[in-house]
């Protein structure tokens, strides 16, 4: 090519390059400050994203709630890998949020390195407890992280309605739960899980297969299958994406499932033939009310829990099961749950 | 003349970024004329040809087909006016049959299924009886019904005449027809060119080899550097006068040679057998010696198992059985590098895919073999300015047409890169250079020198392995002639005593030590 | 014919610019194209390629993880473009990834008590060596029995996904007991690979700093020696490249002292604690340039790219293809298994379960847009890495997916696979190279 011509290409690149920098502040709305502020809630999410039919799904929920209720300006982020926690958490505090939710275990921490960084917003995270669980318990974190509340729930109980439900519908006498990674939220659904099973029927073969991530459908039904293959007719699963696969499995060879975290009926309608419940946490309530109590300024750090005692967690509806399941069943579950609320009946989980 | 000329080009001029390509060619094709159009590579006859083919446009002048002038902007055009091309490499596809190659394009549908519309089934049977009426009409032998994959390289290029053919040709070019065939295909390709002459179709022979011009041409028109330099008939010109056209100086077409002083034996067969790809017997029990100061030419035409016997010397393929031996050392199992440091240089047949690295300089090139030895490397760091200044000093040496020596060995003209390759294996320490069909598809300018070269490294004391299917160049060059036919050596004779017939007759298996015990070939060492 | 006299006549310089024309304008064209698309969706260009500007550069931080998406990329562009200067296609790259990442911290945390240098020098040669063998075995059965590295690459992909899969997560042998997450302990302080935040600490002691800017004067000493001599320069006087050097290695010694001694004062990454970018980024830059070097300098490269570019070829003149071809694969697996040491010791200084970045495969464009150029690289590393670390703000503020990067990527992708479009475009006429054919396909 001839020297004048590329002459001509560099002289247009670098023209390009001023344009774009030199017109692009013009271009971009002041970060605009109107009358009323509102208050910008940044979510990251775990590596699942806000399409997981299940746990990240649910927290964006709460916040696209508090939205169109509350009036704040929300956003998210997915993170690709685990790697990426703390670069994202750093974006939303970096473009001047007020708060930030993060999805997770996993994210646990990340998300207290960045609220040392950040002290002046609030920090909310899922399913991580960073604050004694009981009295002498060793803090890692020193507890000096008075900007960060973290949203647990008792899974346990939960897992432990659906175990009895599960158990009261079996016929063959074998159940599994097909789990994503081996975490304490998991770990907690799946002893509920079991042991409200074996309440019911103490005999009762209960089937588990942790894998170490949530998003491989692919693996979960594998496992799925291979359970019902073993005599499994109930497969709980238990784990983002990979549970679905779970799901599917149960749907595709006629037996029964039970979602997890939401009411998968609704947001995984390609198993709503086989969905017999979903063991709910409701993830997105528990964000509102934290958003909620930001905006209103009672929101305190440590332990925000989720239990039956408050609603915070449950068995979704029967729906199209509600006809099939005994008076018996329901009857179990109900009596169950009162007895954990009451304290009378333990889910035999120990942290 | 009453006739108008079938095509006739006037003032073709192409001009390329910096090359003039044709610069105001004429050219007249008379009807049912065979026109030799003969020149060296870069010539420009392959740019006229692609011009009247409707490859590309010209810049100017005009192109008349039957008096008519015409306007030719694609391939298609082209078939409409009847010009028919048949490319150097073929357009075949090798999966089809004969038949479904000839009618690719022009697929005509049986007449049941014709209303369907445009998913009519094809009509095979009137393209088979076609095929086979052409066939017999020009004694084109094609079978209609052959996979072209099985078909030898000769009867696929009868294929290719036959798609022209078939769709109405009466122009036919032929661009380097017999750079892929055997002398004996080549012979039946004059024939079939002159029977389709002699009913009328018209025929443009590129080529850059005289004596197929003499053998087939009605006329010939000679082309150097995009001009055409002169047109004249076979009758009138001498093979001297068109080569001294082509290269624009005086050629020298036969050597003269000092009688050969052979030596000690440097290169020593005992019952050679080697295998080829497939495991069967391509070399058999062959013995031979090659000594220094000789130029030992084996004659044979292509497949008879020379290319596995100059890769079994060379290491490149494994000896099966018997004994090879250089200078004093038995060869076994022994690499190609091994080989080379005992003293062989090797000129290989596939100069573009074994010989050399065409992505690469010509510098990297002309190290291609020696990268790793002092000077040019020290350790495993490669000094850059010995092999810059190797380059210098080889590119002056062997009169390498290079615009420097960077310039990427794949832009050379093809004598030029065998140039390269000669240069860099005799510039190694070598006794024995073995030339594997040095000389195939190179102009003539090129032929000459590589053969004084070879001279002259007879001459210095080198032992010469040539292994040729051109049978001028080994009758030309050797001091003995072996005859190779189906992997043995059927006879070896002094090259004083040989005379073409007989050699051609030994190639074709007829004769040779086998059928006649009394001529043993005795070799004193 | 033409061709001849445009290579008589273009300088190096002008050749090197031509190399790059395409790619840069690759990257235009592909970033103007993203825009209409958003245009087209109803989202504000502008706002959203703002974003990335300030996402990849201009934010807080921002360059600096740039630069950290950047480093495992040129590491494993490096591999794969070493791969295919032999004509083999390393798909495993993520695969020796995650195998040096296992390596690297299995020595970082299982060896104790050696000094930093030598700790982490092991833990990066564990990386080399582990990357190494996990390719080693594709390329040996493609010398030896000829079976495609492709597939033996990218099953060696899941054997080792699978593997890090089962050593970190569940009861696995490298799982930390004392985690509740699944993951392997953190490796010894020793076996860091330092952040620029953490050298102020670690260059507190005069003696450190002493002894880190004799390495770096003794490293400038060899490599300006050598090249004072390859410029074939006097030996008399203090031209001879023993004085060079040693002036040379003297001046850059000098240098780090001073700069290691000053650290506190210059700030920025250095004392921002939240800072990630670490000294792999550098070690990158040097293993192009040395990558570079040993494929354009020395035998061994020279065998490597003839066997790349003509096998046939190669064995004519006595170069080894198995030998080279099992080497190349080693090498490039040695590469990626350096991309995962360096990635895991400097960033997260553990492996968790499912750690998959997707790296690897994205370096297979990486090579692309590089033409397998070792130095192209480090450019077309950081286009990718400051791609993906904006990608996030600039769906942050324009709310236009992320997605649309991965369609400019393509994008860039497509027109350096076929430059003719980027040629008609802008009327750019070809120039010849010496390009690498990719694979020879099958078997």
């Amino acid at each position: 090519m001839s020297r004048s011509a590329l002459v001509k290409v560099i002289t247009f690149l670098i023209a390009a390059s001023i344009l774009l920098v030199a017109c692009a502040p013009a271009a971009t709305p002041a970060p605009a400050k109107p009358a009323a502020k509102a208050m910008k809630v940044g979510l990251v999410t775990d590596v699942g994203g806000v399409n997981d039919k299940s746990f990240n799904q649910s927290a964006w929920a709460g916040v696209q709630k508090a939205i169109q209720d509350l009036g704040v300006d929300g956003k998210f982020i997915e993170s690709k890998q685990v790697t990426d926690y703390e670069k994202n958490i750093d974006q939303f505090a970096t473009e001047g949020y007020d708060m930030i939710i993060t999805v997770g275990f996993l994210m646990g921490d990340a998300t207290a390195k960045k609220a040392q960084e950040y002290p002046n917003i609030k920090f909310a995270i899922i399913d991580f407890g960073y604050f004694p669980a009981k009295a002498g318990d060793p803090d890692p974190y020193k507890t000096n992280l008075t900007n960060v509340t973290s949203l647990l729930f008792s899974e346990d109980q939960v897992g432990y309605l659906a175990g009895t439900l599960a158990a009261c519908m079996s016929k063959s006498g074998v159940i599994g739960s097909v789990s994503g990674m081996e975490i304490p939220p998991v770990v907690r659904f799946v002893v509920g899980y079991q042991n409200g099973a074996k309440a019911v029927n103490p005999d009762i073969k209960a089937l588990n297969q942790y894998i170490p991530s949530f998003t491989d459908p692919a693996k979960g039904k594998e496992v799925g299958l291979s359970m019902i293959d073993q005599g499994a007719d109930v497969i709980f699963g238990v784990g983002g994406n990979t549970g679905n696969g779970g799901l599917l499995a149960a749907k595709e060879k006629g037996k029964m499932g039970i979602g997890v975290d939401v009411d998968q009926y609704l947001t995984y309608p390609e198993v709503k033939d086989a969905l017999i419940t979903s063991a709910m946490k409701n993830v997105d309530v528990a964000v509102f009310d934290a958003i909620k109590a930001a905006a209103d300024g009672s929101l305190e750090a440590g332990i925000r829990l989720s239990n039956v005692q408050n609603g915070g967690i449950g068995l979704a509806p029967f729906h199209d099961w509600d006809s099939k399941i005994s008076q018996d069943c329901k009857d179990k579950v109900a009596a169950a749950e009162k007895g954990l609320k009451d304290g009378s009946i333990s889910t035999g989980y120990t942290p | 003349m009453t006739k108008p000329p079938a095509l006739e080009a006037r003032g073709i001029t192409k001009a390329f970024p910096g090359v003039l390509a044709n610069d105001h060619v004429d050219l007249r094709l008379a009807q049912g004329e065979i026109h030799a159009l003969l020149g060296e590579n870069g010539a420009g006859k392959t740019t006229l040809m692609n011009i009247l083919y409707g490859l590309y446009q010209q810049d100017e002048g005009q192109v008349f087909i039957g008096g008519q002038e015409v306007d030719i902007h694609s391939p298609n055009e082209a078939i409409a006016h009847g010009i028919g091309m048949v490319h150097q490499h073929f357009m075949l596809i090798p999966v089809m049959t004969v038949a479904e190659n000839i009618m690719l394009g022009v697929e005509p549908r049986t007449a049941r299924s014709r209303w369907l519309g445009f998913i009519g089934q094809l009509d095979y049977r009137r393209v088979e009886s076609r095929v086979r009426e052409l066939s017999s009409q020009h004694s084109l032998e094609v079978d209609p019904t052959a996979l072209v994959q099985t078909l030898s390289v000769g009867a696929q290029q009868r294929v290719e005449i036959m798609k022209a053919l078939y769709r109405q040709a009466r122009i036919l070019i032929l661009d380097e027809p017999t750079a892929v065939l055997t002398p004996q295909e080549s012979e039946e390709l004059f024939q079939i060119m002159r029977s389709l002459a002699e009913r009328g179709t018209s025929i443009i022979f590129i080529t850059h080899k005289l004596k197929e011009v003499f053998a087939v041409a009605d006329r010939i028109t000679v082309m150097r550097n995009g001009q055409v330099v002169g047109s004249t008939t076979p009758e009138q010109a001498t093979e001297q006068q068109l080569a001294s056209m082509m290269v624009g100086r005086e050629v020298l077409l036969r050597l003269s040679k000092a009688p050969a002083h052979p030596k000690e034996a440097v290169l020593s067969l005992e019952n050679l057998s080697v295998n080829d790809d497939r495991g069967q017997k391509a070399v058999r029990e062959v013995t031979l010696r090659v000594r220094a100061g000789e130029i030992l030419g084996i004659a044979g035409v292509q497949g008879n198992g020379q290319t596995e016997l100059v890769e079994a010397l060379t290491g490149l393929r494994p000896i099966a059985l018997g004994q090879v031996r250089i200078g004093e050392k038995t060869l076994k199992e022994t690499s190609p590098r091994q080989i080379m440091e005992q003293g062989v240089g090797h000129i290989p047949e596939d100069r573009q895919k074994r010989g050399l690295v065409l992505r690469y300089s010509v510098e990297d090139n002309l190290v291609l073999c020696t990268y790793y030895q002092r000077p040019f490397a020290k350790g495993l760091i490669i000094q850059h300015e010995a092999i810059e200044e190797n380059a210098r000093r080889l590119i002056e040496e062997f009169d390498i047409r290079t615009p420097s020596a960077r310039t990427p060995a794949g832009t050379l003209s093809g004598g030029n890169q065998q140039k390269v390759i000669v240069a860099r294996e005799l510039s190694r320490p070598i006794k024995l250079l073995i030339a594997a069909q040095p000389t195939r598809g190179l102009d003539v300018g090129s032929i000459e020198f590589l053969h004084r070269r070879l001279i002259e490294q007879r001459d210095a004391g080198y032992a010469v392995l040539l292994v040729s299917a051109e049978l001028d160049e080994i009758l030309a060059l050797s001091d003995r002639i072996a005859v190779m036919y189906k992997g043995e050596i059927i006879d070896t004779l002094p090259a004083e005593q040989a005379t073409r017939e007989e050699i051609g007759l030994l190639m074709a298996g007829v004769g040779g030590h086998k059928t006649s015990p009394a001529r043993q070939p005795v070799e004193v060492n | 014919m033409s061709n001849h006299n445009d290579f008589e006549k273009t300088s190096p310089w002008g050749l090197f610019l031509q190399q790059l024309i395409v790619p840069a304008l690759a990257v235009v064209t592909a970033l103007v194209l993203g825009a209409i698309i958003m245009w087209a969706t109803g989202n504000d260009p502008l706002v959203a390629y703002r974003g990335l500007l300030d996402g990849a550069f201009l934010k807080k931080r921002a360059l600096s993880e740039t630069l950290v998406a950047t480093t495992p990329y040129i590491f494993l562009g490096l591999a794969v473009a070493f791969g295919f200067k032999c004509g083999l296609f390393n798909i495993g790259a993520e695969g020796q990834f995650y195998i040096g990442q296992l390596a690297a911290v299995w020595v970082g945390y299982n060896v104790h008590g050696l000094p930093a240098i030598l700790h982490l020098t092991l833990a990066l040669g564990a990386a080399i060596v582990a990357g190494a063998i996990w390719s080693g075995i594709p390329g040996y059965l493609r010398a030896k029995l000829g079976s495609h590295e492709v597939i033996n690459t990218i099953m060696m992909n899941y054997i080792a996904i699978y593997l890090a899969d089962y050593l970190v997560g569940l009861s696995g042998p490298m799982r930390d007991p004392a985690s509740s997450a699944p993951q392997t302990p953190a490796v010894d302080a020793s076996a860091q690979l330092p952040r620029l935040s953490e050298l102020p600490a670690l260059m507190a002691s005069p003696v450190t700093r002493f002894t880190a800017a004799l390495l770096v004067a003794v490293f400038a000493f060899i490599v300006v020696r050598w090249w004072w001599q390859q410029r074939g320069n006097s030996l008399r006087g203090w031209r001879n490249p023993w004085v060079v050097g040693l002036i040379s290695a003297g001046g850059l010694g000098l240098i780090t002292y001073v700069f290691l001694s000053s650290l506190n004062r210059i700030g920025g990454p250095f004392t921002d604690r939240a800072d990630r970018l670490h000294l792999g980024f550098f070690l990158a830059i040097l293993v192009a340039v040395l990558v570079w070097w040993i494929l354009e300098k020395t035998t061994l490269g020279f065998e490597v790219r003839t066997v790349g570019a003509s096998p046939e070829a190669a064995e004519y003149a006595g170069i080894s293809i198995v030998r080279n071809f099992v080497l190349a694969m080693a090498i490039s697996g040695g590469l990626a298994g350096l991309a995962g040491g360096v990635e895991v010791l400097g960033l997260e200084r553990n492996v968790k379960s499912f750690f998959s970045a997707g790296y690897g495969f994205d370096s297979i464009a990486v090579a692309l847009l590089a033409n397998n150029n070792p130095l192209g690289i480090i450019p077309a590393g950081f286009l990718f890495g400051a791609l993906r670390n904006g990608a996030d703000l600039m769906e942050l503020r324009a709310g236009v997916s992320k997605q649309i990067i991965l369609v400019v990527q393509a994008l860039v992708l497509m027109f350096i696979a076929a430059p003719v479009i980027i040629r008609k475009l802008y009327r750019i006429r070809a120039i010849r190279e010496e390009g690498v054919q990719l694979t020879r396909g099958w078997g």
